[in-house]
């Protein structure tokens, strides 16, 4: 068993997948593609923790595959959603190019959260940046310039990262991880770095604006991977926390929820609440206690599952309503039982309401944060909690329970779709009623924390009491607001910055051009003698002079 | 490792094939098949002989005679083979892509441009294989010469022009290496090359070893494109896209950027140069030219004036790497030297391709091209990416070595400006590749322009001078866009795209690439590298 699988690494199975894909028909290459990439998940289980694959293709010691307390929940977790998203590709007429693409951007993904080095993680990381641009392009229209600039975003954060690993191989002489990043410069370069693929605030900007343009199926698969791989590489930089990166963390909370409740487009609703989610892991980690540690990739599993569900909800609405905004929404809840049903579930589980998924995490996170004292970090916790329930009444309201304002045009459902719901559904269920199959396989250490103690259900409680109520107040104001986005500033700012820079750079060079043309063209004046003879044949001459003449120079100059 | 020296005529075969190639060439100029044939054959045999000195265990030598008391000969080591191997593989692929081109586009002079082809390969195995600085310099001086005619190929004032640039600019260079070279002999007694540097050079007087450091790296500095040599490079882009793709992109600048590496790593030594001051100056004009460079670069809309902005910037890559001097930055720089040509010359080619299919040259002029050229779009793409720095092509190899050979070397600092440049290497190249594949012709989206600069600003400004210069369609031989097709591309599939003698060359030189980038160790290359940077660094 144990040779069998050290045979090759899982992500092998990704790349099979790929070739089956690129030659065989949708049906048939979404049965193998889901047959190769569920195995995945027995295959990594079975791995022994350690490191395989030493190799070192570019000069340096490399680990190709390395299974510890991080890699293994999050890899076995990413092979069940890509199992789920090529049934929900392939449900939502996806053609056989664009699950190829999904298969590379999952496979990138898995290896980036499986490497065992930086220099590997690197060219992983790479590739999960482009894979995902090549994906949304391939939905061309109006993702095509968002994904251009998602590209550029991603490959400037690859940047620092470099940077970082490059100090960090300066300083240590290895690329094998080794507990963290080095303190000071590198370590702060590849938080950068991270932080683009997390979404810092100020740096997230792709986030939402990707995200709600390509086909349905690639928006679940982006949001269950890129910010996730990141979450676990910046736990991989920073194993003992960072308080910044926690507070960037709050920031992300407050900020995505806020920002969430005021969107009308559901997918970039959900979007903006992948920042605030991620958030909350940012903050576990920040905190660098076992308990954050814990927390964090519990909030991780979970997040992924429900996130990935409601990504998929909104996708059904989207192909069976051909609209994708709230105001045009509505009534859904008789028309489509499944998919109101599975709502419900993802909602109870990211607003964290007692029984699902997310209320065992975020139980777990808010009492680490609590641990610590940082009292102003825990109330953006909380506020956060708050925001999500009002967002998410708001979705529920608008999409599913309200009279629909107009006529909406509903395609029939089909079996597979609802397969896709349901069975990612499921753990957001069983994950919430049994807290110790969820914090079981996680690394740190929960520290005997009890979900279902009775301070956690009140708090869980009032969250709940107080987001719906804010809701019911104030959904007329709601509507009237538009909140911008750091895009206003930032892409002119970095177009004209660079421009003029570089004009600048242009016109110094042009004035330096210009006094050394004069130079040399008085230079060849006094060699261009008649006209008519070739030129260059004569400047050759003067150089050949002129070489005879330095040359003498110097012997009799220097000292013999 | 240990050499031994063999007395030996492959060296000189290396560089008398192409020698003799060139009357052969003439001879049968009535008959373009034959006269092909000769180039072809002169190309693999110049090749077959460096690959089997590559293969040897032992060090090849010719002696060529004396000259004023210093011998000339030709030795093929590690350091040459690399560049003679690199050279040679890529003129083959050249020839193969210039009958395409020159024929494609009915150009006059096709022999004169055939035979000098030949005297500049001649010259290249001669610059890689000389054993001393006077040999290299008489190579070098030789190989300035042998291109002035493809420079000034089109005939034009524009060309005639830019010629005279490149003649004054590369000789002037050579007379401040010269008297490097003189200075060298004077102190150190001899002027072979020796791994890590020749002692009597360290061990006299520093004053006039920096004035021959300084001398040599301004002289080589020319042809290696530096800060403020670095003019005559995008002038000379007048040449025809192969003479730009194989000689301004490898041969000739390379020669530079290999000469300056003979000057470091063989005449003077990484420890002396550092010794005596001279490093950090050559590692900060060699950052700051790959920033501005890349800072230029992405204001031009001309298409080969871009590549050749972008050629100086990745030349200054090299040239850093080799100023830092740890065995990683070295190492690094010399797989630069073979991953950059790659790429390059892929990235020219493609340029040829689009001149030659669709008479366009700028920039701002190719949005939706990807429908008409898509199989060397794509090309253009894995190559542009390969030089921003992306894994799994040739250059993430090379400038990630480079990075952390810089990190751990005198002036950490200095990645910064890999990290930059790489930025403006991305800045210029995506929006090319998505404009190619999602802009439209004439379209007013933003896909359909060019991102940072109006369309045909060649300098970024407006000068009629620059305009009239890259405008005067120097290499198409007065094929003209023709207008009518404006209106959008005809899609177009592999098979019919262009012809296979332009289409064959892009695909292989890609090839290599990737495959430099996924397994950079197959290719003979790496361990010539590895073998350098050994006797350099003991």
């Amino acid at each position: 068993m144990t040779e069998f699988v050290t045979l090759a690494p899982p992500w092998v199975a990704f790349l099979l997948a790929i070739l089956v894909v690129a030659v065989t028909t949708r049906a048939v290459g979404t049965a193998v593609g889901v047959l190769l990439v569920g195995l995945t998940i027995p295959w990594i289980w079975a791995l022994d923790a350690g490191s395989y694959f030493l190799v070192s293709p570019f000069g340096f010691e490399q680990v190709l595959l390395t299974v510890d307390g991080f890699s293994r929940p999050v890899a076995m977790l990413f092979g069940f959603v890509a199992v789920v998203n090529l049934v929900y590709g392939y449900a939502t007429d996806a053609d056989s190019r664009q699950q190829l693409y999904s298969l590379a951007y999952m496979g990138s993904g898995v290896a980036a959260v499986l490497a065992g080095d930086w220099l590997t993680l690197l060219v992983a990381w790479e590739l999960l940046a482009v894979t995902a641009t090549v994906l949304v392009w391939h939905h061309g229209g109006d993702a095509v310039r968002p994904a251009f600039r998602y590209a550029i975003y991603h490959l400037v954060g690859g940047v620092f990262l470099v940077a970082g690993i490059a100090f960090h191989f300066a300083a240590t002489g290895s690329f094998v991880y080794d507990g963290g990043l080095t303190g000071g410069l590198p370590r702060t370069l590849a938080l950068v770095g991270v932080g683009v693929n997390l979404g810092f605030i100020g740096l997230h900007f792709w986030l939402p604006e990707t995200y709600p343009r390509p086909h349905v199926a690639s928006s679940v698969v982006l949001a269950a991977f890129t910010t996730k791989v990141a979450v676990v590489i910046l736990a991989r930089v920073a194993p003992d926390g960072a308080l910044l990166v926690a507070w960037m963390g709050g920031v992300m909370i407050v900020y995505g929820v806020v920002q969430a409740i005021f969107q009308t487009d559901v997918r970039r609703l959900l979007s903006y609440h992948i920042i605030s989610q991620v958030g909350y892991m940012v903050v576990a980690l920040g905190i660098g206690t076992a308990a954050g540690l814990s927390g964090a990739f519990a909030h991780l599993t979970a997040h992924v599952l429900y996130k990935g569900l409601l990504f998929m909800v909104a996708g059904v609405i989207i192909y069976r309503t051909g609209t994708h905004s709230l105001k045009h929404l509505g009534g859904l809840a008789r028309v489509m039982p499944v998919t109101f049903a599975t709502f419900l579930v993802a909602a109870f589980a990211i607003t964290g309401a007692p029984g699902f998924s997310g209320f065992v995490s975020k139980g777990l996170i808010t009492k680490a944060v609590e641990s610590t004292g940082e009292t102003v970090l825990w109330w953006m916790l909380v506020f956060g909690s708050v925001g999500t329930v009002l967002s998410f009444a708001k979705f529920g309201y608008y999409a599913f329970v309200r009279a629909a304002p107009g006529e909406l045009d509903v395609r029939p459902t089909r079996v597979s779709l609802r397969v896709g719901l349901v069975v990612i559904a499921i753990p957001s269920v069983v994950f919430g009623i049994f807290p110790e199959a969820l914090l079981g396989p996680m690394p740190g250490d929960a520290g005997g924390f009890d979900a279902y103690a009775t301070g956690e259900l009140v708090k869980a409680g009032t969250v709940l009491a107080i987001g719906v109520l804010a809701f019911v107040v104030f959904r007329t104001q709601l509507a009237r607001i538009h909140l911008g986005d750091v895009d206003r500033v930032i892409y002119p700012l970095a177009v004209r910055g660079t421009t003029a820079l570089s004009a600048g750079a242009i016109a110094t060079g042009n004035a330096a051009n210009r006094a050394t043309a004069s130079l040399i063209d008085r230079f060849a004046s006094l060699v261009r003698g008649d006209s008519r003879l070739n030129d260059t044949i004569q400047t050759a001459l003067v150089f050949l002079f002129a070489t005879v003449g330095v040359a003498l120079g110097v012997v009799l100059l220097a000292p013999t | 490792m240990a050499v031994t020296d063999v007395a030996s005529l492959l060296p000189f075969a290396a560089v008398a094939i192409p020698a003799v190639a060139i009357p052969l060439i003439y001879a049968s100029r009535s008959n373009p098949t034959l006269r092909e044939a000769w180039t072809f054959l002169a190309a693999l045999g110049t090749l077959a002989v460096v690959v089997v000195m590559v293969r040897s265990p032992v060090t090849y030598v010719s002696s060529l005679g004396s000259l004023a008391g210093v011998e000339l000969a030709l030795r093929g080591d590690a350091a040459g083979l690399l560049f003679a191997l690199l050279a040679s593989t890529l003129w083959v692929v050249t020839s193969v892509y210039s009958v395409g081109y020159v024929r494609s586009l009915d150009e006059h002079d096709q022999t004169r441009y055939f035979a000098a082809f030949a005297g500049s390969i001649a010259a290249t195995m001669g610059v890689a294989l000389a054993s001393n600085l006077l040999t290299l310099f008489v190579f070098y001086e030789l190989l300035t010469l042998a291109t002035y005619p493809l420079v000034v190929h089109a005939g034009t004032k524009a060309a005639r022009a830019a010629g005279r640039t490149y003649v004054v600019y590369t000789l002037g260079g050579g007379v401040l290496a010269f008297a490097g070279i003189l200075l060298v002999a004077v102190l150190a007694g001899t002027v072979a090359f020796v791994p890590g540097g020749i002692a009597e050079l360290a061990a006299s007087n520093s004053t006039l070893a920096q004035v021959a450091f300084v001398f040599l790296a301004v002289g080589f500095g020319v042809k290696a494109a530096l800060i403020p040599l670095y003019k005559w490079l995008p002038t000379a882009m007048v040449a025809p896209t192969p003479v730009s793709g194989l000689l301004h992109a490898v041969a000739v600048v390379k020669s530079g950027v290999f000469a300056l590496s003979r000057t470091v790593l063989y005449v003077f030594g990484p420890e002396t140069m550092w010794d005596l001051g001279v490093g950090l100056p050559l590692a900060i004009a060699a950052a700051v030219t790959m920033v501005v460079a890349g800072l230029v670069g992405i204001r031009q809309d001309n298409l080969k004036r871009g590549l050749a902005y972008s050629t100086i910037s990745q030349l200054s890559y090299i040239v850093l790497g080799l100023a830092i001097a740890t065995p990683l930055a070295v190492f690094g720089a010399l797989l630069h030297v073979v991953a950059h040509a790659f790429m390059k010359i892929t990235l020219f080619f493609v340029a040829g391709i689009v001149a030659v299919e669709t008479g366009e040259k700028y920039v701002s002029d190719l949005a939706g091209v990807g429908r008409r050229l898509p199989v060397t779009m794509t090309v253009f793409a894995i190559a542009s990416a390969g030089l921003v720095g992306f894994p799994l092509v040739a250059g993430f190899v090379s400038k990630f070595t480079l990075v952390v050979g810089v990190a751990e070397g005198p002036a950490p600092v200095l990645v910064a400006a890999y990290l930059v440049a790489g930025l403006l290497k991305l800045l210029y190249f995506w929006p090319i590749v998505y404009a190619a594949f999602f802009g439209q012709r004439d379209g007013s989206t933003p896909a359909s322009k060019h991102a940072f600069a109006p369309a045909h600003a060649t300098h970024g400004s407006h000068s009629s001078v620059s305009i009239a210069k890259s405008g005067s369609h120097a290499t198409d031989g007065g094929e003209v866009a023709t207008r009518f097709e404006r209106v959008g591309w005809e899609r177009r599939t592999m098979a019919t795209e262009t012809t296979s003698l332009m289409l064959v060359p892009i695909l292989v030189t890609v090839g290599f690439a990737v495959l430099l980038g996924v397994i950079p160790g197959s290719l003979p290359f790496w361990d010539l590298a590895e073998t350098v940077v050994a006797e350099v660094f003991g």
